[in-house]
């Protein structure tokens, strides 16, 4: 650009412009000859953008189907598209052998089902081989029926565990570990008739359909939500059904004023002079990464969004004992815009981790309908092993007698964990829980 | 006087397996050494050539071009040998013999050219026979007669072509294989020449370069079973130094020099060599011109009939342009490319393989549009045809066509099977020794443990392109910018030998090209057999060649290069697309065309204006999204200017803030200069005398009123027509 300069300022004086105007329109051309030579390349780029955005528009279920099909492989664009749906009103199917095709399908305007291609494990092969067997039939009934139609030569032991912790073999049975359970057996049936059909033995009733397998089929109790969250998370790479935390959200919502899928608002909302928000922030640990012995990374997540904090120094030497995968945390720091992910981050001042806060919690409110004569037994039951606590309890019961508030302390406090809380959301007779939570920070 | 000699056996860093040579730098230090010419011979390819040729003109010195290769012929061991090109015709030779080892000369790692293969090849090359040659192997394992024959058959093969190579470098049977050679030599009256198989620039760098080596060839430093092929003395000597070293046989050196003279290639840069398009049957009677104007103006009608045309336009004022358009891509010899590009494309839109819009300048041709290259009218939006094409800027027209990734290798498949195999293929990229790989190589090769190298590497910051000198802060750019140098990677440099000497060899080892692979994007379409212009190579096992030459230099050769790239959102479209058509089936409702859809929907430029635009191209981004918020874009010339604006040269300027502002009428609109409705490069033409090309379009420039989402800036429209 210099030696246009030089000719661009020697024509201008040459046709008498001001010197200083002319210098002053090249350093606006200078300036603008990124933007304008980006014009004519942005335009074509810009018609493919309004295409999309179009689309999205119009056609949602169609288009976020297309683009979660796009990047299946990528479990962390996958869970940002599905939140992205779900924000547009898209139901999400769970996969499911009796519906599923290999890729993200919409189902109508305003669903979307889960591609078979999308589950860790299960290959391209696999799915045409289950899509082309339900083609020629009815849905599939059970394990035997699925096993019996699907090519053997596609479905390996792997591929079937993987299908089953990612839910896609929930319609064929009651649970999944009793899926689980029966494999072993059915697999050997159906190779067996496999392997006696080829050897040529007809039935002995010839010419008739083949008799069904039978097999006894093994039932277990379901898995601890849990457990099967777990199973999705090996094999989808993220929480389907729901999420760990989601027992707790009341809770942890309660004690923060907003969820993780909201750091945007809130950091524009509470914004100071250095670009940063005194927040206190609650999730799960999903990842740790060390630096030295002075530094920790950590990944928190709660099903609505994530961000990474950051323990330094004092922060490290204090809290880094509480950071192990799968915990719970309470965490108070400055949150901020982290422009090397383009998420969020957060320097961590203080932590506690959620399971103490709830140990130390003020109060127990429980809403409970005591109209049945079994239920105040059934309370006890639930809190016995609960004992001795410090947490004290008022129940708003509702009895024949009419309303009345019953408080319950002392010796009869109950020790506080997140899974009595689930056990007492359980009780058919209870309406309502809720726990008051100590807010140390405010301290 | 200096003493005259010419080193004529020479590795670069492109031989891959071995040197440490950088061209600038060793044709710089050849100029300082009073050299006048130098050959580099690297293994098995020509990757360097064009570089080369570029590096030595711009210093003065005489480039010679030429390769070593590994000959062998079917069961037979590999022996070495260096070819020159005399010639172009030796060139040519050359680029097919290593061509044809590529695609049919795999051997474990190496490739080999058969010799009857050479023989078919001999017109315009010199062949130069050293220790390591067959003629070497024999004479080393006393099979002095079997060694004669050879070199009486080659000597015939190769009249006035053959050279006996000495090197006195202190390694291992040279010095009988001189004895023996200069006896052969006398006999049968061959002449000698001097070389010293340079591999490195500098005596110190040795040790970079065993080590270089041993990464190439997965050794470590110390390991006592090693091969140690080479020596420190294989660095790049002074004249006065071979001279002082060859003292007892002046004609060797003295034959270098006159090797050298005899050596003569020009490589022709700069001139463009285009595949011919053929004219489909049934028109022969048309020439290329007249069938490329014909298809234009029948395209352009049939276009017109489905878009509108532009505002302050009429169907006059669009032929005329493309008029216009057409006597400049004919006058500069293009109508064959305009036609090749149109007919692959629209062979991939006829075979259901989503084609992108067309980005890149030739988005600014009304021809392309015509021709269904591109899917975009450049007229209302003021895309400049200069841009893409002018007659006053000898350049190739570079269209950057996206295609649907899952489909792309089919479109290169038509491509290869309409111009001829041996004449399309793909595009060379090195792969060089980046900062993070380097450290990660270097420490393997000194024999650390896994868990310290990892330790260091992870010390680089991940930022893409950074340099060891930017890690440690000694750059001028670490300087400007903290992030780059890392604290503690420095700390441990100062504290640590073992982190130091590690890195010092690592940043001597930095940036040399280790491998080669396939450029993602790059198809070349040759007027002849691809061997014409430069060799291919292959990868064992692989089944498409590539170029040699990477895609700058494969442009300096002049062959034309075409950009397929995969474009995901493509894909995306087009599923899309795909699903919402079969519910239409369904339903018996009218398909929906993609293509045909109004670009004035209020509710999609609603959800630009919310920054609702997750999974929406371009405009993904958190920043992207604020602009959006405060844009509030409400036309299309809206979503182009945004996308444009996007950079981090006009954002730090910022120009999105005043673009924004004009466009809601919070800031008034001023002219710098009273041009009126001159634009930018108006305002060019108009001042510097920058010429306008052929015919006025005063109707473009009327209709240019307002701020049609314009360049705005401090209240100054310069830029209307970019």
């Amino acid at each position: 650009m210099a030696k246009e300069r030089a000719k661009f300022e020697a024509g201008a004086s040459a046709r008498n412009v001001d010197p200083r105007v002319a210098s002053g329109i090249f350093d606006l051309m200078e300036k603008f000859a990124e933007y304008g030579f980006n014009k004519s390349h942005s335009a074509a780029y810009a018609l493919v953008a309004y295409q999309t955005a179009w689309l999205k528009v119009h056609y949602p279920a169609q288009f976020m189907a297309a683009t979660l099909s796009s990047d299946m492989d990528n479990t962390d664009k996958v869970v940002n598209f599905l939140n992205e749906a779900r924000a547009l009103g898209l139901a999400i199917a769970p996969p499911d052998v009796n519906s599923s095709g290999y890729a993200f399908a919409a189902t109508d305007a305003k669903a979307i089902r889960y591609g078979l291609g999308a589950i860790k494990g299960v290959g391209h092969g696999a799915c045409i081989a289950i899509v082309d067997a339900r083609a020629s039939g009815a849905a599939f009934r059970d394990l035997p029926d699925f096993l019996g139609r699907v090519d053997g030569n596609r479905l390996n032991r792997r591929v079937l565990e993987a299908l089953i912790h990612a839910g896609a073999l929930d319609s064929l049975g009651s649970n999944r570990p009793s899926l689980l359970a029966q494999l072993p057996d059915v697999l050997r049936a159906t190779e067996q008739a496999a392997r006696e059909r080829a050897a040529g033995q007809v039935s002995l009733f010839g010419g008739g359909p083949e008799p069904a397998l039978s097999i006894e089929l093994a039932h277990c109790e379901d898995w601890p939500l849990a457990q099967k969250l777990a199973g999705e998370r090996e094999t989808l790479g993220h929480y389907l059904s729901g999420h760990p935390l989601d027992p707790w959200r009341s809770e942890l919502n309660a004690l923060t004023g907003f969820d993780l899928g909201e750091l945007e608002r809130v950091l524009s909302q509470k914004r100071d002079r250095r670009g940063e928000a005194q927040v206190v922030i609650a999730g799960m640990v999903t990842a740790i990464r060390k630096r030295g012995e002075t530094m920790a990374f950590v990944q928190i997540e709660d099903g609505k969004g994530q961000l990474e904090c950051l323990f330094f120094r004092d922060a490290f030497i204090e809290y880094g004992a509480m950071l192990s995968r799968d915990r719970v945390l309470v965490i108070e720091g400055s949150l901020s815009d982290d422009d090397f992910s383009g998420g969020f981050s957060l320097r961590a001042k203080r932590c506690w981790d959620y399971r103490e806060l709830c140990a130390g919690g003020q109060r127990l409110d429980l809403r409970i309908d005591l109209r049945d004569s079994a239920t105040l037994e059934q309370l006890e039951t639930t809190l016995n092993p609960h004992r001795p606590g410090t947490t004290p309890l008022r129940l708003l019961v509702t009895t024949t007698a009419g309303c009345g508030v019953i408080e319950i302390n002392g010796a009869h406090s109950v020790r506080c964990e997140p899974e009595l809380i689930d056990q007492l959301r359980a009780l058919p007779a209870i309406s309502e829980v809720s726990l008051h939570l100590p807010r140390p920070w405010q301290h | 006087m200096t003493p005259r000699f010419v080193h004529l056996h020479l590795h670069s860093e492109f031989s891959l397996t071995d040197s440490t040579i950088r061209i600038k730098p060793m044709v710089k230090r050849c100029a300082q050494l009073g050299l006048p010419a130098v050959a580099i011979t690297d293994q098995s390819n020509l990757f360097a050539l064009v570089k080369f040729y570029k590096a030595a003109e711009a210093e003065g010195l005489k480039p010679i071009a030429g390769a070593d290769i590994w000959l062998a012929d079917e069961g037979q061991p590999p022996s070495r040998l260096s070819l020159l090109c005399r010639n172009r015709d030796g060139y040519l030779g050359l680029s097919r013999l290593l061509s044809r080892a590529y695609q049919e000369g795999h051997r474990g790692d190496l490739v080999c050219v058969k010799p009857a293969w050479l023989y078919d090849e001999r017109s315009g090359l010199v062949v130069i026979a050293g220790r390591q040659s067959l003629l070497g192997q024999h004479l080393a394992g006393g099979r002095n007669d079997t060694a004669a024959r050879i070199l009486h058959d080659w000597r015939e093969l190769f009249p006035d072509a053959l050279y006996l190579e000495l090197t006195r470098t202190g390694r291992d049977g040279e010095q009988a294989f001189n004895m023996a050679a200069v006896e052969l030599a006398d006999r049968m009256d061959l002449p000698l020449l001097a070389s010293n198989d340079v591999r490195f620039l500098l005596p110190d760098d040795f040790e970079a370069h065993e080590a270089r080596v041993c990464i190439a060839s997965g050794r470590v430093l110390d390991d006592p079973k090693r091969p140690r092929d080479y020596s420190p003395e294989q660095y790049l000597k002074s004249p006065e130094q071979m001279a002082e070293l060859f003292a007892d046989l002046p004609e060797a050196l003295e034959n270098t020099v006159e090797l050298a003279q005899r050596c003569n290639l020009e490589l022709q840069l700069g001139t463009y060599y285009l595949p011919d398009f053929p004219v489909p049957d049934g028109h022969t009677v048309h020439t290329v011109e007249s069938w490329l104007r014909a298809q234009s103006e029948q395209g352009l009608a049939e276009r017109l009939k489905k878009s509108p045309v532009a505002a302050g336009h009429t169907t006059e004022s669009y032929q005329q342009r493309l008029a216009i358009e057409l006597d400049v891509i004919i006058t500069m010899g293009f109508p064959g490319y305009f036609l090749i590009v149109a007919d692959f494309i629209n062979w991939a839109k006829q075979h259901d393989i989503p084609v992108g819009p067309g980005r890149g300048s030739g988005a600014g041709s009304l021809v392309a549009w015509a021709l269904g290259i591109t899917d975009l009218d450049p007229l209302p939006y003021d895309l400049l045809f200069e841009r893409f094409l002018n007659p006053e800027r000898v350049s190739m027209p570079d269209f950057d066509i996206d295609f649907c990734m899952d489909r792309r290798d089919e479109v290169i498949d038509y491509v290869a099977q309409k111009y001829g195999r041996d004449r399309v293929s793909q595009i060379i990229t090195y792969g060089t020794m980046a900062a993070k790989a380097v450290v990660r190589d270097t420490g393997r090769i000194l024999g650390h443990p896994y868990g310290f190298v990892d330790s260091i590497a992870k010390l680089i910051p991940l930022t893409l392109g950074i340099s060891l000198d930017d890690a440690l802060g000694e750059s001028e750019a670490a300087r400007k910018d903290n992030n780059l140098a890392s604290a503690e990677l420095i700390a441990r440099y100062q504290s640590e030998d073992d982190v130091r000497d590690l890195i010092d060899l690592a940043r001597k080892l930095e940036d040399l090209t280790r491998n080669a692979g396939k450029h993602a994007g790059g198809v070349v379409i040759a007027p002849s057999p691809l061997t014409d212009f430069c060799p291919l190579f292959c990868e064992q096992g692989g089944t498409s060649p590539v170029t040699q030459f990477d895609k700058d230099d494969v442009e300096a050769a002049g062959l034309v290069k075409f950009d397929f790239l995969g474009l995901r959102t493509l894909t995306i479209l087009d599923w899309a697309v795909k699903a919402i058509n079969a519910e239409r089936q369904r339903n018996g409702e009218a398909e929906f065309d993609l293509t045909a859809l109004p670009l004035d929907d209020p509710a999609t430029y609603a959800l630009f204006s919310r920054g609702d635009t997750v999974a929406v191209f371009q405009f993904e981004s958190r920043g992207m999204r604020e602009l959006l918020k405060r844009a509030r874009p409400d036309r299309f010339e809206d979503i182009i200017a945004l996308a444009a604006l996007f950079r981090p040269g006009p954002l730090g300027s910022g120009m999105d803030k005043d673009w924004t502002a004009r466009k809601h009428g919070e800031a008034e609109v001023t002219y710098a200069h009273d041009l009126g409705d001159a634009d930018c490069a108006g305002a060019g033409r108009l001042f510097a005398g920058w010429r306008r090309p052929a015919a006025p379009r005063d109707g473009q420039e009327k209709a240019r009123g307002n701020g049609q989402g314009a360049c705005q800036v401090r209240g100054r429209r310069v830029c209307a027509q970019c």
